[in-house]
C-alpha cells in the first residue's frame, strides 16, 4: 500500500528537468563561498579576537541597565533574529531585526546601509539609547574591570587605555551638545578620547570576528546543486519536486533572482520592493543611510580602519546620494529565511506564504517611489506560490557548532 | 559573466541633446579632461561597424585636433579582448576592454578605454561613463571615475553592475560643440 502510494506520488510529482540555462544559474547559487576579507579589520580571522567577541556578544552588561546584549535581538535559537515584527532593545525600534547568518558577506549593514563594516555595525547598537543605551567609555570600563576581559583584550589588542580619573559614562552625541554623555566626553583630553574610541573600535572588531563564524552553507538546496553539478540524481533528491519547481520559478517567472542573487541570495544592494508601509511611511531607507554613513566618524574611510581608510575612501567615495530616487532597503539574505519570520524591514509579513502572495498579487503595495521598475504582479497560481515557499524552506541549515550559541567559558583562549 | 556583445545605437535629434542625458543617468563618470590631447600614434583600425541609424550630425568644429606628441604604439583593437563601440553618428569610436574579463556580475571592474576620432586617440573635454538597465529603470549605484592617461587612453574604475540582465554601457562625450553618445548593450549573466 505504502509502496503504491509512493509510486503514485513519484509518478505525479516528477523532479524538474532543468534547461541548460537554468542549470547554469542554479550552479551559480551554491556553494556559499567564504566571506570576502575585510581589510579594515586586521583581527577578523584571529581566533582569540573571535573568542573575546563571542563573550561580548552575549554579555548584557554592555548595556545601560544590564538587560540587553547583542543576543537579545540576535537570538541563536531564533536563527540570529528575534521573531519580533520590530526590534526591541531598551525601547521599541522602528525596523525588523536582520538575521546574522552569513553576515560577513555583506557589503553594507543595516536595512539602510548606514554602516559599511561589520565591526562598525556592531558598535552602533551599543551607543544607541533605544538599544543598549550605553557609552563607549562604559564599555571600555567593563573590559578594564573584568579580569577575563582584560586578559583577553590585552592578548589580542595590547593594553587597555588608562581610565583613571575619567567619568563613568561618556561618548560623542552628534547633534546634542548638552547631552550628559557629550558633556562628559568634552572633559576628556583629545588623546584620551582617541584611546577610548580605539578600544571601543576593537570591541567592534572582536564582535565582528565572532559574527564572521555564523555561516550557513549546508542546506538541502546546496546538496541539490551538488547533485546537479555531479549529475547525481540522489543528490538532486535533496529537493522535493515542489521545491524544484519553486527553484525554477525563483530563477525564472517569479523574478526573485533580480535581487536575491548569488549564493547568499542577495545582491548586497538596495531596492524599492513596494511593500506596504505604515501610516507614517516616512522611512527614507538608503537615502538617509548614505548621509549617515558619510557623516559617521567610525566609517571605513577613517583612521580606525586597519587599512588606513584606503578601501573605504573608494567604497564610500563612489556612493551616489540618490541613485534611484525612492525608498530603498537592503536585499536581505534568504539563507534560513524560513526561520527568520516575520519579513521585510518593518516585519510587514508574518509568513513566507504572505510574502509570496504579496509579490504575486501586489495587494496593498506601495506606489513605486523612484525610477526603479522591478516589482510587477506575477499572477502565480496557488500551487506555484506553494512551490516557491517549498523552495525557500529548502534554504534552511542552522547546523552551527553548538558552542557558538552562547558565551564561551572564558573570553580568552587558554594557551 | 557577460555573454557576447550587442551593438546598439541611439539617435539624438541634435547632438547637444546628449548634454541633458548625462545627468539623467546620474551614476556615471564625468571626466573633465581639458588638458593636452593625446599623442598621435599609429592609426587605429577603423570601426568595423559603420553607423546605420538615423542620419548623423556631422561634427564640425567639434572634431578634435590630434596632438603632436611622441608616437605611442596603440593596442591592436582588432583582438578579441577589445570591443569597439561607434558613437551615434559615427563621430568617434570607443575602444574598450574590461578587467577582469569577462565583466563579472556584482563585482567591481575597470575599463581601459580609448576614444578614437578617425582612428586617432583623443582626450576630450568631458567623458562620461555609466551603466543603465533599461528594463529596470535604474543604473549603477556608484559614481564612475574616468582618468585620462598620458598615453591617450582613459582608465575607468568604480564600475559595478550589481544585477544580472540587460545593461547598457554608456559613453558620453563632450568636445567643443560635439555632444554625442555611444552605447553598448550587454547581458550580465
Amino acid at each position: 500500500m505504502w509502496l503504491f502510494l509512493a509510486l503514485l506520488i513519484a509518478q505525479e510529482s516528477p523532479g524538474v528537468a532543468f534547461e541548460p540555462d537554468e542549470q547554469r544559474i542554479l550552479l551559480q547559487l551554491s556553494p556559499v563561498p567564504e566571506a570576502p576579507p575585510d581589510p579594515t579589520n586586521a583581527f577578523e580571522r584571529d581566533p582569540a579576537a573571535a573568542r573575546l567577541g563571542q563573550a561580548l556578544f552575549f554579555d548584557a552588561r554592555l548595556s545601560r541597565d544590564g538587560s540587553v546584549s547583542c543576543a537579545t535581538c540576535h537570538v541563536p535559537e531564533k536563527s540570529w533574529t528575534d521573531g519580533r515584527k520590530l526590534g526591541l532593545g531598551l525601547e521599541n525600534l522602528s525596523r525588523h531585526t536582520m538575521t546574522l547568518w552569513n553576515v560577513a558577506a555583506n557589503r553594507w549593514f543595516f536595512w539602510d546601509g548606514r554602516k559599511d563594516t561589520l565591526w562598525s555595525q556592531a558598535l552602533a547598537p551599543l551607543e544607541d539609547p533605544r538599544e543598549h543605551g550605553t557609552s563607549r567609555l562604559a564599555v571600555v570600563r567593563q573590559l578594564a574591570g573584568d579580569p577575563g576581559y582584560r586578559r583577553a583584550y590585552t592578548e589580542v589588542f595590547g593594553a587597555l587605555p588608562d581610565l583613571a580619573g575619567l567619568p563613568s559614562d561618556a561618548r560623542p552625541v552628534p547633534g546634542e551638545p548638552e547631552h550628559e554623555h557629550q558633556l562628559a566626553w568634552n572633559t576628556l583630553a583629545p588623546e584620551r578620547q582617541e584611546a577610548v574610541t580605539r578600544a571601543f573600535v576593537n570591541v567592534g572588531k572582536a564582535i565582528a570576528a565572532f559574527e564572521r563564524r555564523i555561516v550557513s552553507r549546508g542546506a538541502p538546496f546546496d546538496r541539490f546543486v551538488e547533485g546537479l553539478r555531479a549529475g547525481d540524481p540522489a543528490g538532486q533528491a535533496a529537493l522535493s519536486p515542489s521545491a524544484q519547481r519553486g527553484a525554477q520559478l525563483f530563477i525564472g517567472k517569479a523574478n526573485c533572482l533580480f535581487c536575491h542573487d548569488g549564493p547568499n541570495f542577495t545582491d548586497l544592494e538596495f531596492h524599492d520592493n513596494r511593500v506596504p508601509v505604515g501610516e507614517e511611511g516616512g522611512d527614507p531607507g538608503r537615502k538617509l543611510g548614505i548621509r549617515r554613513l558619510r557623516a559617521d566618524p567610525l566609517n571605513s574611510t577613517g583612521r580606525f580602519a586597519d587599512d588606513g581608510g584606503a578601501t573605504g575612501k573608494k567604497k564610500v567615495g563612489a556612493l551616489i546620494d540618490d541613485s534611484h530616487g525612492g525608498k530603498l532597503f537592503k536585499t536581505p539574505t534568504l539563507r534560513n529565511v524560513a526561520r527568520t519570520a516575520p519579513y521585510m524591514h518593518e516585519g510587514q509579513f508574518a509568513t513566507l506564504a504572505e510574502v509570496v502572495h504579496f509579490y504575486s498579487t501586489l495587494e496593498g503595495a506601495s506606489p513605486e517611489s523612484g525610477s526603479e521598475r522591478l516589482i510587477r504582479v506575477l499572477g502565480l497560481s496557488d500551487a506555484e506560490q506553494a512551490d516557491l515557499v517549498a523552495f525557500l524552506e529548502s534554504l534552511t541549515d542552522e547546523s552551527l557548532p553548538p558552542e557558538l550559541h552562547g558565551p564561551p567559558a572564558t573570553p580568552y583562549i587558554e594557551r | 559573466m557577460i555573454r557576447g556583445t550587442m551593438l546598439r545605437r541611439i539617435s539624438l535629434p541634435v547632438a547637444l541633446a546628449a548634454l541633458f542625458l548625462v545627468p539623467l543617468f546620474g551614476p556615471g563618470a564625468l571626466c573633465s579632461c581639458g588638458g593636452p590631447a593625446a599623442p598621435a600614434g599609429e592609426p587605429a583600425r577603423a570601426p568595423t561597424e559603420s553607423p546605420t541609424g538615423s542620419p548623423a550630425a556631422t561634427p564640425t568644429d567639434a572634431t578634435p585636433t590630434p596632438a603632436a606628441e611622441a608616437p605611442v604604439a596603440l593596442p591592436d583593437f582588432s583582438t578579441p579582448d577589445w570591443t569597439r563601440t561607434p558613437s551615434a553618428t559615427g563621430a568617434f569610436v570607443v575602444a574598450w576592454r574590461p578587467t577582469p574579463a569577462p565583466i563579472p556580475r556584482n563585482e567591481e571592474f575597470t575599463l581601459e578605454l580609448w576614444l578614437l576620432f578617425d582612428g586617432q586617440p583623443r582626450h576630450v573635454s568631458q567623458l562620461g561613463v555609466s551603466g543603465w538597465m533599461p528594463d529596470h529603470g535604474h543604473g549603477m549605484l556608484r559614481s564612475v571615475r574616468a582618468e585620462a592617461r598620458p598615453d591617450g587612453s582613459y582608465h575607468v574604475d568604480n564600475l559595478l553592475l550589481h544585477m544580472r540582465g540587460h545593461w547598457l554601457l554608456i559613453f558620453d562625450v563632450l568636445e567643443g560643440s560635439l555632444a554625442e553618445r555611444a552605447e553598448h548593450g550587454l547581458e550580465v549573466r
